[in-house]
């Protein structure tokens, strides 16, 4: 049985080193998959002048673009549309006016609708606020670990609550790259949860 | 009487989760208004602020480039940060310069909106001529403070440090210029006497002659008038002292919310002389409100996934612990109703991150409960099953705590969601499974 458990474990090990370096080399290649608000993307307004149903616009957009793309109401009266998708057409922008255009009536024109250009957000901006305080409560449970388990040996202690976090995170996003998992909204809970799971292990074990 | 004590309890729990989740209804204004406070939601959930700028045209071409793009985009996030903004994100077009910045929905957006392009140039310059005698480059710092003399009025002030060529600069330039405001109050009062002198002269014209003498006597070497801008506005210069230009921001002020305006604006303008100056102008393209592109359908087609989930655990409790389990699955549901209830009273902002520890808490709680009825379950007695969970849970959950409590200060938006989720969801858990698990178990041991 206890052969059994080292097997397991060892095969666990390899499992994961091969999962970190096959999302390593994934990242290095393509990069991470970003969701579509924060790509640079082509977007429309369309000023319907009257309150309007987002699903209802959400279908004619698959419909005419095929591919990903975002519709978001804008301004408190919730009367326009803002469409955005990696890229749009002149053909796909007029078509999408006027599919809105036999649903609605409104006064603005495919003619007078114009294709902006949305920045993308780079990964680090969209981040870098959360490096600090995540530094910060590492050295505290760091610490507190070092106070617990002091009996273990210090630095037994201290590489297990440093690299068990490190390792846990890497797969994470090993498996995000590979899976091409969009990175934005999502990410951070995924990082908070999985750094929790990766202390209670390491609190369990101990 | 036990039978009835359950009983009230399961009532009370029902009672509380029937108000978090109907809400309660009362007529208002000849319509139904739900009386219970509503969740406030963050950004993503909701929809935010999104202000685009752009480079102002007839701008020289030597300065439109990406690295001047980014000293603007570096400054705006510096002016965010100084303006404690909670929860922003900014993109930079590098081809065309335009910035794309998206805040959250609050009083505050508006301000910020306005620091995005805000100048905080400062500028000394003579009035009639608008010759530049002082600029921003010699400016090293800002900083505000506000003094209160013996008769209770207050003045707000702004100090401007200058470099070694400012104080060099100032010096010559307060020989020949009025820079002080009590100088320049006094240079104006002198000519406007003047002027009403002159105007006498022209009417009387017996004393025309001894009155021109005395006039070109007082006027022999007037100072002339300077002027200190920043960004639009002109400001009184109180008083130079060594390598400080200490600058009135408002009137004297008697009252504390007067006063509070005015050091606020003293700070906005401290604020926006440190983070620096734009390279670029920039000018506003849209201000707008986006709604989230996250439905409620969607929303709720989550709710609904987490419900079959929870109700799958209860019936496995209920299948595993029998009464017990009965009894801890409608204890677990008092908690989640409980818990939304805090969150909105306490106001806790509700982002993606803050569902998370939402779900979390549910999970720790849901744990705990299962460690209690396992523990019961073996030794049929409900204090020692509750007093050793404690025990044992409790170590476990000072990480998270930290984690908590350090997410809960670090100022922003998102991180704060999770950690007052989880502050108050352990603060619950702690109290809740005490007084009402705890009690619900203690009824059915002793039947």
């Amino acid at each position: 049985m206890k052969q059994l458990t080292e097997k397991s474990k060892k095969i666990c090990t390899i499992l994961i080193a091969l999962i970190i370096i096959a999302g390593v080399i994934v990242t290095i290649v393509f990069g991470f998959n970003k969701e579509l608000q924060y790509e640079q993307t082509q977007s429309i307004d369309i000023y319907i002048e009257q309150e309007v149903d987002a699903s209802k616009i959400k279908d004619i957009c698959n419909e005419v673009l095929k591919r990903t793309n975002m519709v978001q109401v804008v301004e408190i009266y919730e009367d326009m549309v803002e469409i955005r998708a990696k890229n749009i057409t002149e053909e796909e922008k007029n078509d999408i006016v006027n599919k809105v255009k036999e649903n609605y009536e409104f006064e603005q024109t495919a003619e007078n609708t114009t294709i902006d250009t949305i920045p993308e957000t780079r990964i680090r901006d969209m981040f870098k606020k959360y490096v600090i305080p995540f530094a910060i409560a590492e050295l505290l449970i760091i610490a507190y670990m070092l106070i617990k388990y002091h009996k273990d040996g210090i630095l037994k202690t201290l590489a297990k609550t440093i690299y068990v976090p490190v390792i846990g995170e890497l797969l994470l996003l090993s498996i995000i790259s590979i899976t091409r998992i969009p990175v934005g909204r999502f990410t951070p809970i995924m990082v908070i949860l999985m750094y929790i799971l990766t202390i209670f292990i390491i609190d369990k074990k101990e | 009487m036990k039978k009835v004590k359950t009983i009230t309890i399961i009532l009370a729990i029902l009672l509380i989760t029937l108000v978090a989740f109907g809400g309660v209804y009362i007529k208002t204004k000849n319509r139904m208004e739900n009386k219970v406070k509503d969740y406030t939601l963050g950004r993503e959930l909701i929809g935010g602020r999104v202000i685009e700028i752009k480079v102002e045209d007839e701008q020289s071409a030597d300065i439109l480039n990406e690295e001047n793009y980014e000293i603007v985009k570096a400054t705006i996030e510096k002016r965010l940060n100084n303006l404690n903004a909670q929860d922003y994100t900014i993109s930079l077009n590098k081809e065309n310069g335009a910035i794309r910045v998206e805040l959250l929905e609050n009083q505050d957006a508006d301000n910020y909106a306005y620091y995005l392009v805000a100048s905080g140039k400062v500028e000394l310059k003579e009035k009639d001529t608008e010759n530049q005698l002082l600029d921003d480059s010699m400016v090293q710092k800002a900083t505000y403070t506000y003094s209160t003399n013996v008769s209770g009025t207050s003045q707000a002030y702004l100090n401007l440090k200058l470099t070694k060529e400012g104080q060099a600069k100032i010096a010559e330039v307060s020989q020949t210029y009025a820079v002080l405001g009590t100088e320049i109050d006094e240079i104006e009062a002198a000519k406007s006497g003047e002027e009403n002198s002159e105007n006498t002269e022209t009417t009387d014209t017996t004393d025309t002659t001894d009155t021109t003498n005395t006039t070109e006597e007082n006027t022999a070497e007037p100072k002339k008038i300077s002027v200190l801008t920043i960004g639009e506005d002109e400001y009184d210069i109180h008083e130079i002292d060594k390598n400080i230009i200490k600058v009135k921001i408002g009137g004297a002020a008697s009252d504390s919310s007067t006063l509070n305006n005015n050091v606020a604006k003293a700070a906005e303008l401290a604020m926006l002389i440190n983070s620096g100056k734009y390279p670029v102008e920039y000018d506003y393209n849209n201000n707008r409100y986006e709604y989230s592109n996250i439905s409620t359908n969607e929303l709720l087609y989550f709710a609904i996934a987490v419900l079959i989930i929870l109700v799958i655990i209860f019936v496995v409790l209920c299948i595993k612990y029998r009464v017990y389990g009965l009894l801890c699955s409608i204890s677990c549901i008092g908690f989640i109703s409980l818990l939304s209830l805090i969150l909105r009273y306490t106001n806790v902002l509700i982002s993606i991150e803050g569902i998370g520890a939402i779900l979390l808490v549910i999970a720790i709680n849901l744990k705990f409960e299962q460690l209690i009825l396992s523990k019961v379950q073996k030794t049929n007695l409900v204090n020692e099953a509750v007093k050793s969970t404690y025990k044992e849970v409790s170590l476990k959950m000072i990480p998270i705590a930290i984690l908590s409590i350090i997410f809960c200060l670090s100022g922003w938006a998102n991180l704060s969601s999770f950690g007052m989720v989880m502050f108050w969801g352990l603060i619950l858990i702690a109290v809740y499974n005490v007084i009402v698990t705890k009690t619900l178990l203690k009824l059915k041991e002793n039947k």
